[in-house]
């Protein structure tokens, strides 16, 4: 199921733990990146088969961690940070700033399927808040008009 | 002007450095390790115990001590572990030093390693700090190109490894324990102790975890009076530098290097330059959310760890948040048990409980139905979180709610129903 390329990068992954089992969340991450965003079971079966774990071994992992997802996200996964030193500085006024913008809440996808929004746990930008994650990308110090600038230029 | 004092951050407050290895030897890297590489295992933990160096990751246990815990002759392998699940809100050092110098701590890592004979060492790192992932794993390439890492390097006869593993979004797998059963490929649960991961860690073998700033002082400990320096950067049983994330109401949110010695007043009012808007200062959390809060006219007080204790509080992972006059304190409070139920890994009954009616009871509070009784209740329900718990995050939510309600009560007072 993986391409070969990320097949590789498994091989490469299975031989660095003493046993398969160990690499299950790291493989969990390259088969999510894979199925363009989310685990459906077919994918958590066989990840399931590599490592030589039981579906509800992986099942019981894939919902135990926050980075998981069961269902696709949006093409842009926007993760808005507003834990306690965010929360000072404005992280809650800028998640709600983007719910309005995008007219979701949280935990959901636009109905074009580009964008999603997450309310993030710290995400260890504290010094440098209001923090968002875009995708696997870092913007720090963020306010609602650049919120609303770099929505405007990915949906380009 | 108050200065930074440079040992982690010597190389990240040069403008010029690439964080190459060539970069990073040409500052002196892996100079430390060739020394190390000449001497006695056992001579090296000696030195670290020596240096007094205590674990940056929030417990502040002796980092030698930790090391000569490691259970010889079991006939499995040693592993050590880099704890970099950085997810203590306030604290963003660890990736400081992961982004911007990754073989600072790469080095501290193989010291390490090599310090408990560990062949096979492992890497950590939170899922969501997708940049730090991408840092290290480059640095450990050029490693491994350059023979650093691999068979034989430095001509040591000492064969090294090193991997980096990435979570995928759990607090609690910032917990040893919890952290371990993670690297398994488990849902992290933190475990039953005795035995503690010394004796049977990763896969049963013993294991160390020691945190992210921790390994990268060790390149300075094991260098040329490295032990004398280092103790000199601090009062006694608080040696070293410290990174601390200053973050919240300052004019100059940031992470700093500072000595031990440093006044907490200085850390807000010199390097964070002030409180922003030209307001008063309420309070600060002083060590990571967890920590018990001040209020403003107790942090006239040394930022280490025995000062702090002393006035009943701790300095954890060094993360200060700092809040304005304007701060709602009710509603800081109830953003802090929010996260805690979120993240309670729901094993204990206590902390599974405890953390979500106790953010209920704050959310009561700040929909106007707050009381007397419900005040006592909230410092009720944190109390039955001390101690009754496998790991430290019962303790650890319970620690802010009970110092919020004995600091701030006026400030739940504004809350009560009015009749």
């Amino acid at each position: 199921m993986f391409s070969k390329d990320i097949q590789t990068q498994v091989d490469k992954l299975l031989s660095r733990y003493p046993i398969r089992q160990n690499a299950l969340i790291p493989i969990l991450h390259l088969a999510q990146n894979e199925n363009e965003g989310w685990l459906s079971e077919v994918w958590m079966q066989h990840v399931a088969d590599i490592c030589e774990v039981p579906l509800t071994h992986v099942e019981g992992v894939v919902t135990f961690y926050t980075m998981f997802r069961l269902k696709p996200p949006g093409k842009y996964h926007l993760q808005v940070c507003t834990c306690v030193p965010c929360c000072l500085v404005g992280g809650t006024e800028l998640l709600e700033h983007t719910e309005k913008k995008l007219d979701i809440h949280a935990g959901h996808t636009t109905d074009d399927g580009v964008f999603s929004i997450e309310e993030m746990e710290c995400i260890g930008a504290c010094s440098f808040a209001p923090a968002v994650i875009v995708n696997e990308d870092y913007h720090e110090q963020v306010t609602p008009e650049e919120m609303d600038k770099m929505i405007d230029e990915l949906r380009q | 002007m108050a200065e930074e004092t440079l040992v982690l951050f010597k190389n990240i407050r040069n403008p010029k450095y690439d964080k190459s290895l060539a970069a990073y030897k040409k500052s002196g890297g892996f100079k430390s390790l060739k020394k190390v590489f000449g001497m006695k295992p056992e001579e090296v933990v000696q030195e670290v115990k020596e240096s007094g160096i205590r674990g940056r990751g929030g417990a502040g246990f002796p980092t030698g001590l930790k090391w000569s815990f490691m259970a010889k002759g079991t006939g499995k392998p040693s592993y050590l572990v880099a704890n970099a699940d950085e997810s203590e809100p306030g604290t963003c050092k660890d990736r400081e030093l992961m982004l911007k110098d990754p073989h600072m701590f790469l080095e501290g890592l193989m010291i390490g390693c090599y310090a408990i004979g560990c062949h096979h060492g492992y890497v950590y790192v939170r899922g969501e700090y997708f940049p730090s992932i991408k840092s290290l794993n480059a640095a450990v390439d050029e490693l491994y190109a350059d023979g650093l890492l691999g068979s034989d390097p430095l001509g040591s006869g000492f064969n090294l490894d090193i991997t980096i593993h990435t979570g995928a979004g759990a607090y609690i797998c910032g917990e040893e324990s919890a952290l371990l059963d993670s690297l398994e490929g488990k849902r992290g649960h933190p475990r039953v102790k005795p035995p503690f991961p010394a004796v049977s860690g990763f896969n049963g073998c013993p294991t160390s975890v020691n945190n992210v700033e921790t390994l990268a002082c060790m390149p300075f400990i094991l260098g040329d009076n490295g032990v004398e320096a280092f103790k000199s950067f601090g009062p006694q049983n608080n040696s070293g530098t410290h990174l601390v994330s200053l973050s919240g109401h300052v004019n100059r949110p940031g992470v700093y290097e500072l000595r031990m010695d440093v006044n907490m007043n200085d850390i807000i009012y010199e390097f964070g330059g002030g409180i922003r808007n030209g307001k008063k200062l309420k309070g600060v959390i002083p060590g990571g959310s967890s920590s018990p809060v001040m209020t403003a006219d107790e942090v006239d007080v040394l930022y280490n760890f025995d000062d702090l204790a002393k006035k009943g509080t701790m300095m954890g992972s060094a993360a200060m948040m700092v809040f304005d006059e304007d701060t709602d304190v009710v509603k800081l409070l109830h953003r802090i048990t929010r996260f805690y139920a979120h993240e309670s890994c729901g094993q204990c009954t206590p902390c599974r409980e405890g953390t979500h009616w106790s953010r209920q009871i704050v959310r009561d509070f700040l929909n106007g139905n707050g009381s007397d009784e419900k005040l006592q209740r909230l410092n009720r329900v944190g109390g039955n979180m001390m101690g009754t718990t496998l790991c430290a995050l019962g303790d650890a939510a319970a620690m802010p709610i009970q110092s919020f309600v004995k600091k701030f009560p006026e400030e739940f007072r504004k809350y009560y129903a009015t009749v």
